[in-house]
């Protein structure tokens, strides 16, 4: 394989250029990016919106993390191809990268585990962990790898510019989850204010979000490709152009693979037909329910069964444990639900309720108030996945050791024997599990002496890699002892070479034993790593117990007695247009004249109030707006004058025991209350009401009062108020003393059902807009507000002070005197530079010429990247300069001779070679400038 | 002896050293090896870095009968090998040894005697013996000559020619001791040490015993790879471009016995590369002449030196 052919050039880059660079890539070759995509990435989005459907947001990222995680492979595969190759077909990226799945599940496994063990140390382990595991899709997609072998050599290669590697892995980290709340604000913002389309919730209020889904996964192709890159930048850097006959080796073994693709037609019309199927579902999932005239009471008990069979409300059957005190207060409605045993043997039990209620509405939040019962239980699947791992890891060598057995007991001119290398022979083997392995068939054949150099060259290449030692062919043995900065291996390294000299110098025979330890001293030197990380990962294991009874289950959707779900989808069910509000109630935009907003519902039991948004509702509701208050009076503004009314209660009995009879008006009709005659004055437009009231129970019997004249439409035996309606302005607030109604348990009660349609119809609006747990602060008016509101101000303080620290280290760093060494020959290069005319006049200019040639030999050697020996394409990738004209340069150079006759041209090549060289060591000195 | 007792010995003779001799630690290893090679070693470096001192304290210490000869230009042969003398009361001639007869020899900036009585030291280093009036007289075993010059002065010296050069088996620079090391030999000169007088040093050895070293050293394996390895260090300087005139086979030979030596020192019974390469610089440095042009362009001879040992793969199997 020709260099020069590769789309890619092969030199060092800085990490932003290999982005900039992923990105054109990308950009280049959109089609087969595209036709990949389609197959890899709709799928992918149509699961991860699937489950965040089925079981709420965290399942839907949980689900799409762990299909990234596979997704990306395919991605690696095509990159690797279309860097040499003009054409690359799919199905060849999608079956290079189904033959890695099953090595790449076991890796993310250990992967997962070992983000467990980090999360128990506050996640600082993964910035090592991580990057050390950041190549591994590479390694065993491209490199073939076994699973062991990836550890290694993916801890290597990411050692070897351990820099570029954590930049990189911190981007994986970062860049997705920016993708997607960018792909979330700017899409709303497209549908809402472009197109004109009820943009989905936010992921910021929701957990989630369609948008913010496709953010994450749009952004895959180009992250993948960039980690890529950054593995080619590092291999080129540390192998040099070494890496140009991997992937010549790839490419061939690939080659000999291209009749098994025909079998991926039909998987490939699978995944056409998957990706328009996901389409559909797409598509399905966004049309919206058809819309009813009005609010029936008479239909809600229909609605509320209709739900509760569907099988989305396991708050009867199977609650929340344990029972929240929001859901502990509605213990008296579960012997009144028909088959609730589960909620009622809940109520029966002597548990105690958790310190924080949880979410009624929103189910995530809930979750997240619960992240110590999903960690554990996601430690408990990852234990029992790491010993199935662990088994299947030790018996697949066992497995392979056996075989290899059975084939070296064959008779002999079935398997001939490896031949060893003699003296002469140089064999280059750039891996050192290759000549670990080498050395062991050696061993076998009887072949110890080579079996023992083997050894000796893979440890020697394990610490050259780590930077332990360097290679250089004039180097002893007893050197690379000597020199051998790792102190911990240079002992064992010591041991290998004392056998090795013992048997090539000292004529000694190597026994079996001596091999044997040797192979246990490289083995040692060259996987001592990966062992560690699987001690570390082993010893995560006993932190990760099963929890407590406590915390054993994972909230669902519809699980909690106290929650909303059944509220919400009642209304839906009703007709109503109900959605969440979407924005602070700080910032309601004030309705216009005669405008007929939706109405708002703010549940006081789940949202606070801070002053600017109680404000802002008075002045809302003035301006025409109707809120629709439940719950926690005392947290009401002030302007509407609520208070709590004290009931009588019979001696003995408390106000909370219930059952509290409930009548509650359903509104028919209801004046308009636009000021046409410009009289602001509301109190005159009452309303036109059903004749027949509805009836509720609830278990509590909090009762309220205005102070201002209001229009009772919900009130208990003892005629005090439950809810009633005030005007105010020009709209009207719809309070109610609690927020019962709007529970799953109080709702599943026969009866209730309509009391709440009833109650809610007094609102007049089939729109409702259900304010969230946050829309009751005001948004933070600067981006550091909003950190601290989110409670991230200590982690900013914290990180502008490691900033600072950083700057003063790199500043002290840098300001820093250091010496200027003197070039060792700098007398000869003056020398050269002042006497060129009269090496010309002597006849001098070819020793000349060869003379700098030799020292420019010795230098570029120096900073050339180990393994490589290409001096002219160095030079030309430093100089920037084409290749073809280094190379003719260099070669003249070293063609001089000291003692042949002058062709002519010596000095003028001595004149632009030291200008070249000048330009790739990256000083201005050159003859020309002179 | 065998290769343990050789290794206590070797270590004992240089902690016997140190107790006098504060760093110069190539120029001790540099004597006591060409000691057990059965070579001679010369020493250049500026006046008062304890070349002298050197030298008498490894003959203490070897206990060894230690002559010094300081070369002034009108220094004879005859001054150097003996003599014969008439004596009136017998008639005859009596032959009247030289301070060549010694077993170790300080030759005192040799470069400044001429050339013949320079060469007066020849058959002695070669052959150890000396021939006076047709007569060979042998020199007592170990026999070794380590010779001085001073680099500094160039007024009234006589280079030493490449045949005698190549005699000697090794050559050593001296340079300046580092400050801690100075204010160390300062602090004991302070302290009362008199360096003309080593009755506190022991020895540690005798001069049987360094034979015996001799024949052990001389016994250590060496294999045909590290022969390789040397042969292509030393023809390195014959085509190398910055050097006139390369080394002798004598260079080989003289590359193998001190590598020999250091391996046996280590308690190993074979040669290995890593013995060859310490020794190598020392055994060239003298053996090769340097390209006028070289020399104008202020190259040494161990920047080449260093340059072919970069340049040779050191002997194995795979890589």
């Amino acid at each position: 394989m020709d260099l020069m052919r590769a789309r890619v050039a092969m030199r060092e880059r800085p990490l932003l250029d290999i982005l900039d660079l992923a990105v054109r890539f990308c950009a280049a070759h959109a089609w087969p990016y595209a036709k990949l995509s389609a197959v890899v990435l709709l799928p992918g989005l149509a699961v991860s919106w699937g489950a965040s459907r089925i079981g709420g947001w965290w399942v839907g990222w949980t689900v799409t993390w762990m299909l990234s995680a596979f997704a990306g492979a395919p991605f690696v595969a095509l990159a690797s191809r279309l860097v040499f190759a003009d054409r690359v077909r799919t199905r060849e990226s999608l079956s290079i990268a189904l033959r890695a799945v099953p090595r790449l599940i076991l890796l993310r496994l250990l992967q997962a585990l070992g983000l467990v063990f980090s999360a128990l140390l506050l996640g600082l382990p993964w910035l090592w962990l991580g990057t050390v595991l950041l190549f591994v899709v590479e390694i065993l997609v491209l490199e073939q790898s076994g699973v062991g072998g990836t550890l290694g050599r993916a801890q290597r290669v990411a050692s070897a510019h351990f820099p570029d590697a954590v930049l990189t892995m911190l981007l994986l980290v970062v860049a997705p989850v920016a993708a997607a709340m960018l792909a979330d604000v700017a899409g709303r913002e497209i549908l809402a204010g472009l197109l004109e389309f009820r943009p989905p919730p936010s992921i910021f209020r929701a957990g989630g979000s369609w948008l913010a889904l496709m953010g994450w996964w749009a952004t895959l192709p180009w992250l993948e490709t960039a980690r890529f890159f950054v593995y080619l930048d590092i291999r080129t850097r540390t192998e040099g152009w070494d890496i140009q006959t991997r992937f010549a080796a790839i490419a061939a073994r690939l080659e000999a693979e291209r009749s098994t693709q025909a079998s991926l037609g039909v998987e490939k019309a699978g995944h056409r037909r998957l990706a328009v199927g996901g389409l559909a579902l797409l598509a399905l999932l966004a049309v919206a329910p058809p819309a009813h005239a009005a609010f029936d009471p008479a239909r809600a008990q229909a609605d509320v069964d209709g739900a509760m069979s569907e099988g989305q409300y396991p708050f009867c059957s199977a609650p929340r444990a344990p029972l929240s005190p929001s859901a502990r207060a509605l213990c008296p409605h579960a012997s009144e639900i028909p088959a609730c045993r589960g909620f009622l043997a809940d109520c029966a039990s002597a548990t105690p309720p958790p310190a924080t209620p949880p979410s009624r509405t929103w189910p995530w939040s809930g979750h997240a108030l619960t992240l110590p019962a999903v960690v554990g239980r996601a430690a408990q699947m990852l234990v029992w996945l790491l010993v199935a791992a662990l088994v299947t890891a030790i018996l697949i060598p066992v497995l392979r050791a056996i075989a290899r057995a059975k084939r070296g007991n064959d008779p002999p001119g079935l398997a001939a024997p490896p031949e060893a290398p003699r003296a002469d022979e140089v064999v280059v083997v750039n891996d050192e599990e290759l000549l670990l392995s080498r050395g062991d068939e050696l061993a076998r054949a009887g072949r110890f002496g080579a079996a023992l150099q083997h050894y000796l060259a893979a440890g020697l290449r394990a610490l050259d890699k780590r930077g332990s030692v360097r290679i250089t062919r004039d180097r002893t043995n007893g050197e690379y002892v000597r020199g051998c900065t790792d102190a911990g291996a240079r002992p064992v390294l010591r041991a290998i070479v004392r056998e090795v000299d013992r048997v090539q110098f000292g004529g000694e025979e190597a026994t079996p034993e001596s091999v044997a330890r040797a192979s246990h001293w490289a083995a040692a030197l060259v996987r001592a790593l990966p062992l560690l990380a699987l001690a570390l990962a082993l010893a995560g294991l006993p932190g990760c117990g099963s929890a407590g009874r406590g915390s054993s289950t994972v909230p669902r959707a519809g699980d909690d007695p106290a929650g909303g779900e059944l509220f919400l989808d009642v209304l839906r069910r009703q007709g109503g247009d109900v959605a969440t509000l979407g924005t602070s109630l700080a910032s309601l935009p004030l309705p216009e004249r005669g405008e007929r907003v939706a109405a708002v519902v703010v549940d006081l039991e789940h949202t606070d109030l801070d002053d600017d948004t109680r404000d802002h509702l008075v002045e809302w509701v003035d301006a025409g707006g109707i809120l629709v208050l439940a719950g926690h009076l005392a947290g009401w503004p002030k302007a509407f004058g609520a208070t709590a009314t004290q009931r009588e209660v019979p001696l003995g009995a408390a106000l909370s025991s219930g059952p509290h009879e409930l009548t509650v008006r359903r509104l028919l009709a209801r004046s308009a209350l636009d000021d046409s005659d410009g009289d602001d004055d509301a109190s005159g437009k009452a309303g036109v009401y059903a004749e027949t009231a509805e009836r509720g129970v609830l278990a509590s019997g909090p009762a309220m009062n205005f102070a201002a004249p209001a229009e009772g439409v919900a009130s208990f035996a003892d005629g005090t108020t439950y809810a009633a309606v005030l005007p105010h302005g020009g709209g009207f607030v719809l309070g109610i003393a609690s927020d019962e109604l709007m529970t799953n348990v109080a709702l599943a009660r026969p009866g209730n059902a309509a009391a709440m349609v009833a109650v809610f119809s007094n609102a007049d609006r089939l729109a409702l807009r259900i304010a969230d747990a946050e829309d009751g602060v005001s948004p933070p008016s600067t981006p550091i507000a909003a950190l601290l509101r989110v409670g991230l101000g200590t982690g900013l303080v914290h990180a502008l002070l490691a900033v600072l620290v950083l700057f003063a280290a790199a500043g002290s760093r840098l300001a820093r005197p250091r010496p200027i060494l003197p070039p060792r020959r700098r007398a000869f290069a003056e020398h050269v530079e002042a006497v060129g005319a009269l090496y010309a006049r002597t006849h001098s200019a070819p020793h000349a010429l060869a003379a700098y040639a030799r020292f420019a030999d010795e230098r570029l050697h120096a900073r050339m990247p180990r393994g490589s020996a290409d001096v002219a394409a160095f030079l030309a990738s430093r100089a920037r300069v084409p290749v073809e004209a280094c190379q003719r340069l260099w070669a003249r150079a070293v063609q001089a001779k000291a003692g042949a006759p002058p062709l002519g041209d010596e000095l003028a090549v001595l004149r632009e070679l030291s200008a070249v060289y000048a330009a790739a060591m990256g000083r201005p000195m050159s003859l020309d400038e002179r | 002896m065998d290769a343990n007792l050789f290794q206590q010995t070797f270590d004992r003779i240089r902690r016997e050293m140190a107790r006098v001799v504060v760093g110069q630690q190539e120029l001790v290893d540099g004597v006591l090896v060409a000691t057990i090679a059965k070579g001679h070693v010369l020493v250049e470096g500026a006046p008062g870095l304890g070349k002298t001192l050197v030298a008498r304290a490894f003959a203490t210490v070897s206990g060894c009968a230690f002559k010094r000869i300081q070369f002034t230009p009108d220094l004879m042969p005859s001054d150097i090998t003996g003599s014969s003398v008439y004596s009136r009361e017998t008639g005859r001639f009596t032959f009247v040894p030289g301070p060549i007869f010694a077993q170790f020899l300080l030759a005192d900036e040799i470069n400044r005697a001429p050339a013949k009585t320079q060469s007066a030291l020849l058959e002695a280093m070669q052959d150890h013996q000396v021939t006076v009036d047709g007569t060979s007289r042998p020199l007592p075993g170990p026999f070794v000559v380590a010779a001085t010059q001073n680099p500094v002065e160039s007024q009234g010296t006589y280079p030493l020619p490449e045949a005698q050069l190549d005699r000697f088996l090794f050559k050593l620079t001296v340079g300046d001791p580092p400050p801690e090391l100075e204010r160390t030999i300062v602090r004991h000169h302070a302290d009362g040490f008199d360096p003309t007088n080593l009755s506190a040093l022991h020895s540690a050895t005798s001069p049987q015993e360094l034979l015996a070293m001799q024949l052990h050293a001389q016994s250590v394996h060496v294999d045909d790879a590290v022969i390789a390895y040397i042969v292509e260090l030393v023809r390195r300087t014959r085509d190398d471009k910055a050097i006139e005139l390369g080394a002798s086979p004598r260079a080989s030979i003289a590359l193998l016995k001190s590598a020999q030596v250091i391996a046996a020192s280590d308690g190993r019974t074979f040669l290995t590369p890593d013995d060859v390469k310490p020794m190598v610089a020392a055994v060239l440095r003298h053996r090769v002449m340097l390209h006028p042009d070289a020399q104008l362009q202020g190259i040494s001879a161990d920047e080449r030196i260093q340059d072919i040992l970069r340049a040779v793969p050191v002997p194995r199997l795979a890589a």
